[in-house]
């Protein structure tokens, strides 16, 4: 399994690189960007294994909305077991549109 | 330890409907069913030969099914459901033992446990289970003999070997016997029997302690298993009924729910009710497992088994 991050990687999941200073990509910065690539916005909180998706307030409904989808789940699950996550979890929020 | 009477009739005997061996629908009987009956006609013949058997009694599909079959073959005065109480064990549980056993005439006797004062037990290492059950069989062992049951049972079945199960060794090392184990009955043959008899646990969740919440090395505390059975219970009382998990992550509650309720739940117009009951509980942030509920999820998590 390669490692995903340091427990206290986050990445933000907008527009900004994804590459670290050094030049190291994390587990929680990959897969950060894979669901951004999705369209869901988020920062990515690795918590050993575990990969804590926060969504950014604004977007969460439309997020989870499109993560009802069995579809997006699955692709979500790959991408995070290709960076060594056994678990992922969508961190609830209240709604904010 | 408090001894409760079968809350049927008085000679001992099968004393609720339902516990009959006749099936509850004259469908023609499957493959399946006919394996599985075969099963239970041995474990009939098995009982007998036994005479007398006290059950370690959670209330669970297996030890329901075990203790209703016991009496219908033995009667209940051969017959004694032990449940071990201790804040591990949840409360809803205990009121469905109760309630299965009042139901089928099982008598009940109830000891305490007292696994959280164990040191090796409440460092919640990754062999917790081992400590608990000696706790358990430790405490239930010498009630069955003061009360002149021949053996002492638990309600292993043949499925559950597969995984991380180092309770199983100290059942092994006290002498308990695991009937459906031995002779062969997967889970899915005591769900069918149970729903042939009209058990009501035959289609229940599986319901382990409420320490398997807590990552190993995790200290299990008392304060730790209310947190996680308040919002369980608040999960429950929102209308959640399949499979369902609050994995105590410290400030975080990770919640895994039944691939078929995780969809709904998903919804930012339901998961609000959801957030809102388990911090409720006292938990500061909560998260919705993605892949849904996993039996063994902390296992995978820590490292302990592999997917």
């Amino acid at each position: 399994m390669t490692d995903p991050g340091m427990s206290s990687a986050m990445q933000t999941g907008t527009d900004a690189p994804v590459v670290r200073e050094g030049g190291r990509v994390t587990g929680a910065d990959a897969l950060a960007r894979e669901l951004m690539a999705m369209g869901v916005p988020c920062v990515v909180e690795a918590r050993g294994t575990l990969a804590v998706v926060v969504v950014e307030a604004d977007r969460y409904a439309g997020s989870a909305t499109l993560l009802e989808s069995l579809e997006a789940r699955d692709r979500v699950l790959r991408a995070a077991r290709e960076v060594g996550f056994t678990h992922v979890a969508l961190e609830l929020r209240e709604e904010d549109n | 330890m408090i001894m409760h009477p079968p809350g049927g009739g008085a000679d001992g005997g099968p004393v609720a409907a339902g516990v009959s061996n006749a099936p509850t629908t004259a469908a023609v009987v499957t493959p399946e069913e006919e394996t599985a009956l075969a099963r239970e006609a041995t474990l009939v013949g098995w009982l007998r030969d036994h005479g007398s058997v006290a059950i370690g009694f959670s209330g669970g599909v297996d030890s329901s099914y075990l203790a209703c079959v016991a009496v219908d073959a033995l009667g209940a005065a051969n017959v004694r459901a032990v449940i071990g109480r201790s804040a591990t064990y949840p409360a809803v549980q205990w009121e469905r033992a109760r309630s299965v056993a009042d139901m089928f005439g099982v008598p009940v006797v109830e000891v305490d446990t007292d696994e959280l004062h164990d040191p090796r037990y409440a460092a919640n290492p990754t062999n917790r289970c081992y400590f608990c059950k000696s706790e358990l069989w430790n405490r239930v062992i010498p009630v069955a003999r003061a009360q002149g049951m021949n053996v002492v049972l638990d309600g292993t079945n043949a499925d559950d070997l597969h995984g991380h199960r180092p309770g199983a060794r100290a059942a092994v090392e006290q002498g308990v016997l695991s009937p459906l184990h031995e002779l062969g009955f997967t889970k899915a043959d005591i769900r069918l029997l149970s729903q042939r008899r009209g058990i009501p646990t035959w289609s229940q969740p599986a319901s382990p302690c409420l320490a398997s919440r807590l990552p190993y090395g995790t200290a299990v505390t008392s304060e730790r298993l209310q947190r996680i059975e308040s919002a369980e219970d608040a999960l429950r009382a929102l209308g959640i009924v399949g499979d369902l998990r609050v994995r105590d992550h410290g400030d975080l509650a990770r919640v895994e729910l039944g691939r078929e309720e995780l969809e709904e739940w998903l919804s930012p117009s339901r998961s609000a009710g959801l957030r809102s009951a388990v911090c409720g509980a006292g938990f500061a942030r909560v998260a919705l497992d993605l892949a849904g509920f996993r039996s063994g999820s902390l296992n995978v998590l820590t490292g302990v088994t592999r997917e």
